[in-house]
């Protein structure tokens, strides 16, 4: 299987504070692969250096065999960012943004059917500002997706949803992968993880600490000191407070 | 052009639906005119040796007022604004680039600035009386010309103001700065030396000048020419380097 995504000792500074210090890991191509880590872990700034948003200090950084921050035209072009934050144009319609943001591509998908595909179809004439937490994220999976990339990086994607818009965020998901385009997912939701992933790597500290399958995260730790199974949840906790205390050692 | 046609498209929505600063950019220079036409008195005495009234200086001035509320405050701070939501860093990471996002702006808001001026000289000439213009092309020329060195001065404040009040406030200043050396208090005659000298080099001045002398005298000094069109491309370019995607 051949590499979509490959990330080296990744090393990102801010003016003199190091947000990343070693982060490395691999995705194939086809695969679903999850980015953990707790908040200000480096998840963003990692995803920024592979959409080349960010430039690394050091390290290395690729994307289908290209440098992200160099070949910055042809990654904007295969690779679909959906922000953990962004606003869109409130006054315009969901078709129109639509429609807008599919023009600044060379190879649009055609956006009626994304639309049926995203369960936009109803919302289309609805303005971006009246949409619901839910709404917003479909549309802005459909915008990561409009420029037909062969990755799409999805940032949060379910944070703030209820069950029923995760689910539904979860098909989607899916279904874009089921299409063979490579998804990256950063994700808090370990139920999420372990539904969708195939692999996934842990980011502590800007260092990564794990990278395999749901089930070699719940292998590191699969029984609780009473001897009954523990979640993926559970066994993710362990192994982030078991690396947490190590750092803190480390340090001092 | 495609990606160029999209962004223009999206400025343009979200202007129409936000008639507010479309309605902003009339009421001030409108407001103006009215004002100096119908409630001061005196402003339709001559001034000066060629009988110009305070009023024709006044419809110079008018222009100007309009391009700069479109130049250094709209267009600046719908920028400041994308950049504020986040809405640049996702125009980042689609193939738009920051020139096409900027140009947009630039062609909106040129289409506001035609229609504003428009809509000024004809309340001037049909409404308060000013006489038409003795060179229409010099005119059309020069008040061009004045927006061009104008978009490109908001420019910079466009490239770097992190939100939206800090985009106003900084066009604020430039505006008000803009309106001294455009005489918007010492009208015509009244201007100190000093004054018209720095502000025939500067874009509010030298259009202001340049305008008046193409509506009433039917001449464009080269001078103003060369300064306008030095102001439009040298603030431009540094903006283009400066500019900040966040
Ligand atoms: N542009 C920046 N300048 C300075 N520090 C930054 C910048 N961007 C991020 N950081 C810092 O880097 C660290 C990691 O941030 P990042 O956004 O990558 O975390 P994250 O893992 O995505 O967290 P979350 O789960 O909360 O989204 C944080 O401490 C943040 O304050
Ligand atoms: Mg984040």
């Amino acid at each position: 299987m051949t590499t979509a995504v490959e990330v080296r000792e990744l090393r990102k500074t801010f003016g003199s504070t190091e947000v990343l210090h070693d982060v490395t890991f691999s995705v194939r191509q086809g695969e679903i692969f999850g980015i953990l880590g707790p908040n200000g872990a480096g998840k963003t700034t990692t995803i920024e250096c592979i959409v080349g948003a960010q430039r690394p200090t050091s390290g290395t950084v690729e994307v289908l065999t290209r440098t992200p921050h160099v070949d910055r035209g042809a990654i904007r072009q295969l690779v679909g960012y959906q922000l953990q934050s962004s606003v869109l144009p409130n006054a315009l319609r969901v078709r129109e943004v639509l429609e807008v943001f599919a023009r600044l591509y060379p190879a649009p998908r055609d956006v009626a059917r994304l639309m049926d595909e995203t369960g936009l179809t109803p919302l289309a004439r609805a303005r971006v500002g009246t949409l619901s937490g839910g709404q917003r994220q479909r549309l802005s999976i459909a915008l990561a997706l409009v420029g037909s990339p062969r990755i799409v990086v999805l940032d949060e994607l379910t944070t703030g949803l209820d069950p029923q818009a995760r689910l539904a965020m979860w098909e989607l998901v899916e279904r874009v992968s089921g299409g063979g385009i490579t998804v990256l997912l950063v994700s808090h939701a370990l139920d999420e993880v372990e539904r969708l992933c195939d692999r996934l790597t842990v980011v502590l500290e800007g260092r990564t600490i794990f990278t395999g399958t749901p089930h070699e995260l719940h292998e590191l730790a699969p029984t609780a000191p009473d001897g009954g199974r523990r979640s993926l949840q559970d066994a993710y906790l362990e192994l982030i407070e078991r690396r947490s205390d190590a750092a803190g050692t480390r340090r001092n | 052009m495609r990606e160029l046609a999209a962004l223009v498209r999206m400025d343009r929505i979200q202007l129409m639906r936000n008639p507010t600063a479309l309605v902003m950019i009339l009421v001030v220079p409108f407001g103006l005119l009215l004002l100096q036409a119908y409630l001061i008195p005196g402003t339709r005495t001559p001034v000066d040796a060629d009988g110009r009234t305070a009023i024709d200086h006044f419809a110079a001035i008018a222009l100007l007022v309009a391009a700069m509320s479109v130049a250094l405050t709209n267009y600046p701070a719908s920028i400041a604004g994308y950049r504020e939501t986040g809405m640049l860093r996702r125009l980042d990471a689609t193939p738009a680039g920051a020139g096409r996002v900027l140009l947009s702006q630039w062609v909106v808001s040129v289409v506001c600035l035609v229609l504003a001026m428009g809509a000024l000289c004809a309340l001037a000439v049909w409404v308060i009386g000013v006489p038409a213009p003795e060179n229409p092309g010099a005119l059309v020329l020069v008040a061009a010309l004045g927006a061009m060195s104008l978009m490109s001065l908001g420019s910079l404040i466009a490239a770097v103001a992190a939100n939206v009040p800090i985009a106003y406030g900084s066009g604020a200043l430039l505006f008000m700065a803009g309106l001294l050396f455009a005489g918007v208090w010492t009208p015509g005659p009244l201007m100190p030396q000093a004054l018209r000298d720095v502000g025939s080099v500067i874009p509010p001045g030298a259009m202001t000048q340049g305008v008046f002398s193409a509506w009433f005298e039917g001449e464009l000094p080269l001078m103003t020419v060369v300064v306008l069109i030095v102001w439009a491309i040298v603030p431009a370019a540094f903006a283009a380097r400066l500019f900040r995607w966040r």
